[in-house]
């Protein structure tokens, strides 16, 4: 008999979602997003502060002492792990008041640098795709970048069912969540899905926009890389796709929550060409690596440490 | 040989050179799905397409870039004979 066999019913966890996808979604709408996120704080740092979430905060110190090394106290690294947990979770408290945020709001919430580059990427005609990570203001600055006219494709994995996973998270919470991560999104595709590469070049050949998160932890075909002072498997495949269409690549950063939040896209990185396909992806994906590596290294409690 | 001969004929080339496949031709010919015959992932079937589309000189558009107008020789077939009878 494996793990799966003998999965709970129910975890302690999965009471933090049923309040989380139950009353406050509730809450959420007949209740200004303010209120909720001033009403969700204490609720948040006490969520993080959990016993039973020892392993999570764990494994963001092991990535927090890896990025700091020497340069921070162990006092420091114990702060910066709270607060990176937090802003991970505040980043749920947002998804459900996203759709309720005047864009007004977000405007003045949202800050982006280098609309330029993108813009001059589609000036091409052959859509562009815009790499990053799991930050914390991935999908405000979608939803910024849709509000001006840049409506962004997100390329997704399905959550996996792990051996933890209780029945009823697997069969409510998650599939739950998921919809509000679709909402938020709008335009969604997933990996596990049949064709889902012809819906990026139709989006592509549309001039559109495709958003790649390479912290995958689904990866179909990858390389290793050294990460944080480890190897890690990255995905290779949307580098092909930019290779077959033309597309531009451009790295990209989106942190913050909706009181304030950032977009930075950089300029489109110039694919080196080999005539060895593996070598092709392997030396551009190595490329885009080291960039994500920058952007963790210098905003360390905003990424979701996947 | 006709013109849908022809074709099919093509295709398969495209599929041997693009794909890098050593499958016979009637083995090709005969599988009702590509995809279980030898797997064809994400990456191999915008492969499949843009070295279609050079080959025969066309653009699938939109409403044909879905996972059917792949699934076998026959649809491949019928798809591209629509395509360059359209432009006729």
């Amino acid at each position: 008999m494996s793990d799966m066999d003998f999965r709970n019913i129910i975890n302690p966890r999965d009471i933090a979602a049923f309040f989380y996808l139950v009353p406050l979604r509730m809450m959420a709408t007949v209740v200004s997003p303010k209120v909720i996120q001033s009403l969700s704080r204490p609720f948040v740092h006490l969520y993080c502060t959990l016993p039973s979430n020892k392993k999570r905060r764990d494994h963001i110190r092991e990535m927090l002492g890896s990025v700091f090394s020497a340069a921070k106290t162990d006092k420091d690294i114990r702060r910066l792990t709270v607060e990176c947990y937090r802003n991970s979770i505040y980043t749920l408290v947002d998804d459900i008041v996203l759709n309720k945020i005047s864009r007004n709001t977000l405007m003045k919430a949202g800050e982006i640098e280098g609309i330029e580059n993108l813009e001059e990427a589609l000036s091409h005609g052959k859509g562009a795709l815009l790499v990053g990570g799991h930050f914390t203001g991935d999908r405000l600055g979608k939803r910024l970048l849709r509000e001006i006219g840049f409506p962004i494709l997100s390329v997704r994995t399905k959550s996996p069912v792990m051996p933890s996973t209780s029945l009823i998270a697997e069969r409510c919470i998650i599939p739950a969540i998921s919809g509000i991560w679709d909402s938020a999104l709008k335009e969604n595709i997933y990996i596990e899905d049949s064709g889902f590469s012809l819906d990026i070049l139709k989006k592509l050949r549309g001039n559109g926009i495709v958003s790649i998160l390479i912290d995958t932890t689904d990866v179909q075909k990858g390389f290793f890389f050294p990460f944080l002072g480890k190897k890690r498997l990255f995905p290779a495949n949307f580098l092909q796709i930019a290779h077959l269409t033309g597309a531009a690549v451009l790295p990209s950063l989106f942190i913050g929550n909706s009181t304030s939040f950032k977009v930075v896209i950089e300029k489109k990185i110039g694919l080196q060409q080999f005539e060895d396909k593996e070598t092709f992806l392997s030396a551009n994906l190595g490329s885009l690596v080291k960039i994500f590596e920058a952007h963790v290294i210098k905003n360390p409690t905003q990424w979701l440490v996947l | 040989m006709t013109d849908l001969d022809d074709i099919k004929y093509r295709i398969l080339s495209v599929i041997r050179r693009n794909l890098e496949l050593t499958i016979e031709n009637d083995e090709l010919m005969n599988a009702g799905n590509l995809n279980d015959l030898f797997g064809m992932d994400s990456i191999a079937i915008l492969e499949l397409l843009v070295g279609l589309e050079k080959e025969f000189n066309i653009i699938f558009p939109p409403s044909y870039l879905t996972p059917q107008t792949f699934k076998n020789i026959g649809t491949i077939t019928e798809c591209i004979s629509s395509l360059i009878a359209n432009e006729k």
